[in-house]
């Protein structure tokens, strides 16, 4: 019994939501780092700019596959779908949707942590948005998201029922400072 | 009562009868019309600031080609994410004296360092490889030296004082800025120029920019030389090489704008003109030419069988585009054979014996909150002189880099180039892949129309590749239906594929205001129509028009609904 206290209160003080960027910070994350797009918007480079600039070696991918998840330690998803839709290369959402399920469960699988990060703003919400939003955020351990796409507070809400790490960030280039100070970086 | 009496009250219950129906149901004559009307001079151009200067430039004094400047400067402050000095353009201009219709190209053109070996998808799109040789201020020099009359300096007084002061955010200037942080905030020239401390101004803020205010004190007093071999020049220079740019001062001191002969057809006995290539003019004036093969009257505008005839036109006529508007020193384009009525029966008789299945493009491309940074302005003066001129910095903000110390935005013209794969064509490479030194295709297609020797209208617009649909649209609502100016540019249209260049899909969009019955239509014929309210780009064509009455000399304008588009004259 006192075994399994310790290891809820254990639990408990890794997933303390977050209300404010950069506070109390009690994710950790591991090298090495993947980042990728769900959606196949530009956030995804941004994310990953912001990363390397933060000083935190990563590899960025953004159509990633399941066999890419290999040897990696926390998978980046910067997730929301391009205004201009797909259609290029065979991508549409139906597939974009498809890869990233496989994506979200081989890391589940992997204990690969996953990190979602919405930077997008409210322009990366609805449309074709909402199907990859109402995917990833769940499926995250850790949120990020620019305040601008929680106009309507489906993050916050989202974040409190599934107790579901959450920083709001007042600028989306914050995200990088964020994310390197959960791998040790300052 | 008596029978005069009885037939008189009939006569007056009939009259009253008429009269109700004739206002519930007004007919073509009756419409109203809700163009703007002025018969001294007129500005349609991208923002009500711009327009403003425009028409002041107007009333001092000044032709249509200084306006032109007037506008173009001042626009460059208020909408810097659409267009700007250091972007590129294209523009028609009509002397009505000596009756003489000019066109200009000051097209961008690829570093001479460009290697296309070295280049990915993302390179050209943003950052310091995207951006191809400034253009329009030696665009809009040229146009001022050929046909202005005001002092050039005088020109830029607004928009140094909107830089210097302020300039107030409207709505959509304050949601581009904002909606791009993600994207661009990662560019530090870009964030310093357009962000205060790292956040969008809300609307109604004022945004103040000095460097770019001094920048434009240097354009005012001496001219493109400024840029080109001068101090504002050696900024940029410095900053390529800072920064591991193409652009070298060779590049600019080889800068040519050319003066280029207007392209010709007619359309149903009016005389149409435009801009050749790399302008996408020839585009829609093929649209016109296959179109004027048509009953289109009698098929009734935004049927299902006027929709599918507009719809398999612009496949075929945008296949030549993508094949052929390209850089004429580069490629030898048959602009005669494309603009032929030969070759539009030919296209006639294609679109007869079935749908065109226009390949959906493999090659995969970035996403950009926004794909269509141009502006496209209209203008006619008290002596009957026009000019028809669009400008544009390629996608919103262009390359996402400021030139530091300067506040100018370059454009990202080499995004509008190929890598090596004509992805329509399959051409490898193709007409539109990048070389030093060449200028790249655009959608850009200023247009003017003349019927029996008279200027008849001055129309031309933006919206990547809705934009040359977007302008045949509206003509046709003129010429074929009798729409006003107003009527034609807002009239529903029809949008093929989702826009982008180098993405195409095939998606039909259907504007509101097209009757559901012909939208289920639409879909049941095979269609790809997609649901209104599910569009993922609403964009069809930012068209801007000026008719000009042909009776009283009266200019009626009209500016896109879709925008920050504004009209007004005097």
């Amino acid at each position: 019994m006192r075994n399994r206290g310790s290891i809820f209160v254990l639990a408990l003080s890794l997933f303390i939501p977050l209300n404010v960027a950069g506070q109390d910070v009690r994710f950790k994350a591991e090298l090495p780092v993947l980042v990728t797009s769900s959606g196949q918007s530009l956030d995804a480079f941004t994310v990953k700019t912001l990363l390397t600039r933060a000083g935190v070696a990563n590899e960025y991918k953004n159509l990633a596959k399941v066999s890419d998840l290999d040897k990696v330690k926390t998978l980046v998803v910067a997730f929301g779908a391009s205004v201009k839709g797909f259609g290029a290369a065979g991508i549409t959402i139906d597939t974009e949707l498809a890869r990233t399920r496989d994506l979200l469960a081989a890391a589940r699988q992997k204990k690969i942590r996953v990190i979602g990060v919405h930077i997008g703003g409210a322009e990366r919400r609805g449309g074709l948005s909402k199907d990859i939003v109402e995917m990833v955020a769940p499926a995250s351990e850790w949120l990020i998201v620019w305040e601008d796409g929680n106009g309507d507070g489906y993050f916050s809400k989202l974040a409190a029922e599934k107790k579901i790490p959450l920083t709001l960030l007042k600028q989306p280039m914050e995200t990088g400072k964020v994310l390197a100070a959960t791998f040790g970086k300052k | 009562m008596s029978t005069v009496v009885a037939q008189h009250r009939r006569n007056l219950l009939i009259g009253a009868l008429a009269a109700s129906v004739f206002l519930i149901f007004p007919t073509a004559s009756t419409a109203i019309d809700r163009s703007v009307v002025a018969h001294n001079g007129m500005v349609v151009a991208g923002h009500p600031l711009a327009v403003e200067s425009g028409i002041r430039a107007l009333r001092a004094g000044g032709t249509a080609c200084d306006a032109a400047i007037a506008t173009a400067a001042t626009l460059s402050v208020m909408m810097p994410d659409m267009m700007g000095p250091a972007g590129a353009g294209f523009a028609l201009l009509w002397d009505a004296k000596s009756k003489q219709l000019s066109a200009i190209d000051y097209d961008g053109v690829a570093p001479k360092a460009t290697s296309a070996a070295q280049y990915t998808l993302d390179k050209k799109v943003r950052g310091f490889w995207a951006a191809t040789v400034p253009a329009s201020l030696k665009g809009w020099e040229a146009v001022h030296k050929k046909c202005g009359k005001l002092k050039w300096a005088d020109l830029w007084t607004d928009a140094i004082g909107y830089a210097e002061n302020g300039r107030p955010l409207d709505f959509d200037s304050a949601l581009h800025i904002r909606r791009h942080i993600p994207e661009l905030g990662i560019y530090e020239g870009w964030s310093k120029e357009f962000l205060v401390n790292g956040e969008a101004l809300p609307q109604g803020a004022l945004q103040v920019r000095k460097n770019l205010a001094a920048t434009y004190r240097q354009f005012a007093k001496s001219g493109s030389k400024a840029l080109y071999g001068g101090p504002v020049g050696d900024k940029l220079v410095a900053y390529m090489q800072k920064n591991g740019g193409l652009i070298s001062k060779e590049d600019l001191l080889a800068y040519k704008v050319i003066w280029r002969t207007p392209i010709e057809t007619t359309y149903r006995g009016v005389k149409v003109f435009g801009v050749p290539p790399p302008s996408a003019s020839i585009t829609w004036m093929e649209m016109l030419n296959v179109l004027e093969g048509y009953d289109l009257k009698a098929l009734k505008h935004n049927s299902p069988e006027y929709l599918t005839t507009m719809l398999e036109t612009i496949k075929h006529t945008y296949m030549d585009s993508y094949r052929w508007v390209s850089d004429p020193a580069f490629v030898s384009i048959p602009a005669q054979m494309l603009l032929s009525k030969d070759y539009a029966g030919q296209i006639r008789q294609k679109i007869q014996q079935g749908r065109f299945d226009m390949k959906t493009v493999k090659q995969a491309t970035l996403d950009l909150p926004s794909k269509t940074a141009t502006s496209h302005m209209d203008i006619v003066d008290k002596w009957g002189n026009a000019v028809s001129m669009t400008n544009t910095n390629g996608n919103f903000w262009g390359a996402g880099v400021v030139i530091e110390g300067t506040g100018l935005l370059l454009s990202n013209g080499m995004d509008w180039f190929d890598i090596d794969e004509n992805v329509w064509t399959g051409e490898k490479p193709g007409n539109l892949v990048m070389v030093p030194g060449k200028r790249n295709r655009w959608t850009l297609a200023p247009g003017m129309l003349f019927k029996e020797g008279k200027l008849f209208m001055v129309v031309g617009g933006a919206g990547a590749e809705s934009t040359m649909y977007g302008i045949a649209q509206p003509i046709v609502n003129v010429v074929d239906f009798g729409m006003d100016a107003f009527a034609a540019v807002s009239s529903p249209r029809v949008q093929w594929g989702d826009t982008y260049h180098y993405t195409g899909g095939t998606e039909v969009h259907l504007q509101p205001g097209i009757p559901e019955d012909v939208r289920q239509k639409m879909a049941a014929s095979g269609y790809n129509v997609v649901a209104l309210g599910k569009q993922r780009n609403l964009a069809a064509g930012t068209t801007n028009m000026i008719v000009v009455d042909q009776a009283s000399g009266s200019l009626f304008g009209a500016a896109a609904r879709n925008g920050r588009d504004f009209v007004s004259g005097y």
